[in-house]
């Protein structure tokens, strides 16, 4: 039931051609992939709606770009790569914003819709990778809650393997340091 | 529970807070929100209207139109404003139109920048290569075999590449190239799965990190053999000044081994409460000392281990990491803080007479223009800013003398994305289209002279370096 109400808020049909001709189904995409992605990019961004509007984005991005696409079964990860790159672009707005205008962060009552409640434990573990630099905390979020590959997490934030390995380590060694600290 | 697991816990339990539903009823309130509200920045914290270049049009809009032309324009525009709200942050009360970014001092333009001619003069893609040889340098187009090399001249400016296949499958073939552009075989038998970690100082050794994990395999340049194999490490750095040893981590624990493989010192991995050592580790170019990265700043290890310098996190901030030698005696530094904004910071790293008491970081570039990741000086006094930012937006900013700001022209053949590789004084490597980041994946190697505008393709299209370490 809640699904066909769902579907009854996405008009069918947007398709378009990849570079190689192929036709590339966005609506289907975003049925399957938008929670998905949305996900993703709430671990990045700590806040629902933007996170929502991030996926947004990326998949107007995607119809945008769509064309140059030769491999359509590449756009689930040309998706995944806008999500980590849109999501790191509006923590650096947010931030330079409330710089620029002098706003001090403020607590206002959010709605059942957006409020996140976790655990003490659990809020303790994001805390400390809020803490952690954007690159680490991007490839943790990939690794460890989409279980992405070395490889994929790779194509998805442009960076080589060995990179991807790198802020893992480092990542992985500054939160047990950081949630050893707290102890 | 491990630390993985708790992390793994924790991840899950804020995603699947997420649901379709509420999905759809964010999108049923931006829908009846219209685009009448202003920039929301955060649920949470207050509505902030933002000056108006820099206010970006977020998709309030409901799901039946995002397919809508006026949409696709929107993103246009939206993207373009990316790199104007990063300059026009900085000294101009963010008021500034996008058009008075040309209206300060910049690099040449594009069209200045396509005078195809290389650093020393060389041939130019268009025309056959010169056989002559120039200042001892290979003309530019040319490939010599190993033996010919000049390593009597190997110095900064020559550097180690490795191509990439557009498939971006690393090639078997690593080649050092000489300033002018000229290149020479080191090898065409690189074993699969690696990349070229480090290049030592006295330019006789590189490090392959194996893919894998399986650790770190040397290679001797002047034969071009494979050496030792350092199983299950992670490449750091060579020591300096020479490069006659290399530190690494095994299991998170730094180690200092020989070229032989042999084990040669075991650095603490606490420094006394300090913190976890962890890379990058930057050894200083007399090789008295190194810069390593901790849970919380950097430190001065001498070869012995002990710290001899602890550098101070400046006030405001809470967290400062290591990014590169910026003279032979100062650290460009990142310092956090908790919101996270990132600036860049100046360490001297003289040690003083007790660890703690060293002088604190002076401040190079405040993060109110982005993200800041790295900066380079200019000869002309300007310093080249690299931020974070989305693949269609320019990362690249030049700040001037003034303190003012603009974004810098990308050169000619070089379009969004696209990376800076290596730096040196003002010729700036280029790899554009950085596959992984656009839907096309083919990228090309292109040097910058950034005050002289010229350009140079090193790599033709389509072709990618894998790894390129500069001195």
């Amino acid at each position: 039931m809640e699904s066909a109400e769902r579907e009854s808020t996405v008009e069918p049909g947007p398709t378009a051609r990849a570079a190689s001709g192929a036709v590339v189904d966005i609506a289907a995409l975003y049925t399957e992939h938008r929670l998905s992605l949305a996900r993703i990019a709430l671990l990045l961004v700590d806040d629902m709606a933007t996170a929502e509007d991030v996926v947004h984005d990326a998949f107007i991005a995607l119809h945008r770009n769509v064309h140059k696409l030769r491999n359509p079964a590449a756009a689930v990860g040309y998706l995944r790569t806008t999500v980590v790159n849109s999501s790191r672009s509006l923590l650096r707005k947010r931030q330079t914003a409330r710089r620029h205008l002098s706003l001090a962060r403020q607590e206002n009552a959010a709605s059942a819709d957006v409020e996140l409640i976790v655990a003490a434990e659990h809020q303790e573990v994001l805390d400390a990778v809020r803490q952690l630099p954007p690159r680490q905390q991007e490839v943790l979020v990939l690794r460890y809650w989409s279980n992405l590959s070395e490889a994929e997490i790779a194509e998805a934030l442009g960076i080589s393997r060995g990179a991807v390995k790198s802020n893992a380590s480092r990542g992985m060694d500054k939160l047990e340091a950081l949630l050893g600290a707290n102890r | 529970m491990s630390t993985e697991d708790r992390l793994r816990a924790a991840l899950r339990a804020q995603a699947e807070q997420l649901t379709d539903e509420r999905l759809d009823r964010l999108s049923a309130r931006r829908e009846a929100q219209g685009d009448e509200s202003p920039m929301d920045l955060s649920r949470g914290e207050p509505t902030v209207v933002l000056p108006l270049e820099m206010t970006t049009r977020r998709s309030h809009h409901p799901r039946r139109r995002w397919l809508a032309p006026v949409l696709a324009a929107a993103v246009v525009a939206t993207l373009t404003v990316g790199v104007a709200e990063l300059v026009d942050l900085r000294g101009r009360g963010g008021h500034a139109p996008i058009s008075a970014l040309s209206q300060h001092p910049s690099p040449p333009t594009s069209a200045t920048a396509s005078t195809p001619s290389g650093p020393t003069g060389s041939a130019t893609p268009d025309q056959p290569p010169s056989q002559a040889s120039h200042g001892g340098y290979l003309a530019r187009g040319l490939t010599g075999d190993r033996a010919s090399i000049p390593w009597s001249l190997v110095d900064s400016g020559w550097r180690l590449i490795r191509p990439t296949a557009s498939t971006g499958i690393p090639q078997p073939t690593l080649y050092l190239y000489d300033p002018a552009g000229g290149r020479y075989l080191i090898t065409d038998q690189l074993p699969p799965q690696t990349r070229v970690a480090g290049w030592s100082a006295d330019a006789a050794h590189a490090a392959l990190q194996q893919m894998d994990s399986s650790g770190i395999q040397l290679i001797d340049l002047h034969s071009g053999q494979l050496g030792v194999k350092i199983a299950r490490a992670e490449f750091a750095a060579f020591t300096r000044p020479k490069g006659t040893a290399l530190l690494a981590f095994v299991n998170s624990q730094l180690i200092r081994f020989g070229l032989d493989g042999q084990q040669q010192q075991t650095y603490s991995n606490t420094m006394n409460g300090i913190g976890l050592l962890s890379s990058p580790t930057l050894y200083l170019p007399d090789g008295s000392s190194f810069v390593a990265e901790t849970t919380t700043r950097p430190v001065l290890i001498g070869n012995n281990g002990a710290p001899q310098a602890v550098y101070p996190v400046p006030a405001g901030y809470n967290i400062c990491y290591p990014v590169k030698l910026w003279d032979s005696h100062t650290l460009l530094e990142n310092c956090q803080t908790t919101q996270p904004s990132f600036s860049l910071f100046l360490q001297d790293l003289t040690p003083s007479s007790q660890p703690n008491s060293s002088t604190p970081p002076t401040l190079l570039v405040d993060g109110a223009v982005g993200q800041l990741m790295n900066a380079w000086p200019l000869t002309n006094g300007d310093t080249l800013l690299q931020v974070y930012a989305t693949c269609q937006q320019n990362p690249y900013l030049i700040q001037h003398a003034d303190g003012s700001l603009s974004p810098l022209r990308l050169p000619a053949g070089v379009s969004l994305p696209t990376e800076i590789a290596n730096m040196n004084g003002n010729l700036a490597t280029f790899v554009t289209n950085k596959p992984g980041c656009s839907p096309a994946g083919d990228s090309s190697l292109i040097d910058y002279n950034m005050v002289t505008g010229l350009t140079e393709k090193l790599l033709p299209s389509p072709a990618e370096i894998q790894d390129l370490p500069d001195f």
